[in-house]
């Protein structure tokens, strides 16, 4: 673990745009992380920065040293997987111009919560998307196990694309896992709701795929 | 042909002579806005239709179906504040419920009114014919638009929950266009 918190120690000094990373940095974040450095998030923040986007590039490692801190793995985790999953998609759009840089930082930064105060609604109503019956009566008492279903639901989205819900939210994320998927708003982080037959949905087919997944 | 097509069809110059609105329990929402609401008419001719969303989120429905309402609308804006907002909400069973409407009510004004036109709301930018929504012109003047919402479905007339525009609210998709049905 010491290594690991030195080398997130280190990753957080890291100058923009001077991204090499020690071997025994990558060691530890492998270590620290479980994640397989097969495509490091070092390497894709290098891409944004030489992609155009230095400042945002910057500004995620400026989040990421807020794990360094308090060492948190899962939160490391979840914000070196969402660099990952996100950031590849962040560099060719910089490139493109498609979406902005607020919204791409939201998504890497903001995991999905399904703990805000109404989400407890929400996940009853659409149940049958995490394997319950929705018209139990009793689901008010499996919120536990309701979160625990769409966490790994989302963590093993088959499609994870970038796009709108209406116009009353940002950019929101959507997972898909067979036909149903599930629905992050990127500004906050909250999920917004689930939906089955993700083929019928325009908002869906008008978002864009994140690359990779 | 869309089976959506046809059935609305059968809603063209027919009274709608009762109303029973169904929502999902908005639990701690910070606005009734994001409530799935959908809206059961009953015509003139003993058939009853409810205008909601499938569950891709997206596509309007129109199901031939009969419901029973459990509550009078006098009491929806009292409950809907009890699921929005005390604390005892949370662990009480969430439930679709259903509330009837009377001529008294805010959504009264469609009762004995008849259905003289119907419009779907789809986005043209496809050839696909996929709509999101459905609004029905009445001789009153009045207009009911029901359409996907938050999380469902959601309603809009004149005097409830007014003041959105419901018909313009996927720009970034493409442009709605209104296709007489």
């Amino acid at each position: 673990m010491g290594i690991g918190v030195a080398a997130i120690s280190a990753f957080g000094i890291v100058a923009v745009g001077a991204f090499a990373l020690e071997e025994a940095g990558e060691y530890a974040f492998e270590e620290l992380t479980g994640i397989p450095v097969i495509i490091d998030p070092i390497d894709v923040l290098e891409q944004i920065a030489k992609k155009g986007g230095k400042k945002f590039a910057h500004e995620i490692i400026i989040e990421g040293r807020k794990f360094a801190k308090g060492a948190s793995v899962q939160q490391l985790q979840t914000w070196a997987n969402n660099v990952k999953t996100f950031g590849k998609k962040a560099a060719e759009d910089l490139e493109l111009g498609r979406y902005s840089i607020s919204s791409l930082k939201s998504a890497i930064n903001k995991s999905i919560s399904f703990s805000s105060k109404n989400s407890s609604g929400h996940l009853i109503k659409h149940a049958d998307v995490f394997g319950f019956d929705k018209v139990a009566k009793d689901l008010q008492k499996k919120i536990p196990q309701l979160q625990e279903a769409a966490t790994n639901f989302v963590q093993n989205a088959d499609e994870i694309k970038i796009g709108k819900w209406d116009d009353t939210f940002d950019d929101v994320t959507f997972y898909k896992k067979g036909d149903s998927y599930v629905v992050k708003d990127n500004k906050t982080g909250d999920f917004i709701t689930a939906g089955k037959g993700a083929a019928g949905s325009k908002k869906y087919n008008a978002a864009t795929k994140v690359e990779g997944k | 042909m869309n089976s959506n097509i046809l059935t609305c069809r059968e809603l063209i110059n027919k009274k709608v002579v009762g109303i029973i609105i169904s929502v999902f329990p908005p639990l701690y929402e910070e606005n009734i806005e994001n409530a799935d609401i959908s809206i059961n008419l009953e015509l003139d001719n003993g058939k009853s239709y409810t205008l909601t969303t499938s569950e891709n989120q997206w596509s309007c429905s129109i199901i031939s179906e009969r419901l029973v309402s459990k509550y009078n609308f006098s009491d929806f804006e009292t409950r809907m504040k009890f699921w929005m907002h005390d604390e005892q909400a949370e662990f009480l069973p969430l439930e679709y419920e259903t509330y009837n409407v009377a001529s008294s009510d805010i959504l009264g004004s469609l009762l004995n009114s008849q259905i003289i036109k119907a419009e779907f709301l789809n986005i043209n930018n496809s050839q696909e014919f996929n709509p999101h929504g459905i609004k029905l012109y009445f001789e009153t003047g009045e207009f009911l638009i029901s359409t996907c919402g938050h999380d469902g479905n959601t309603i809009q007339t004149s005097k409830f929950l007014e003041g959105r525009d419901l018909i313009n609210r996927f720009k970034s998709i493409g442009k709605t266009e209104l296709i007489k049905c």
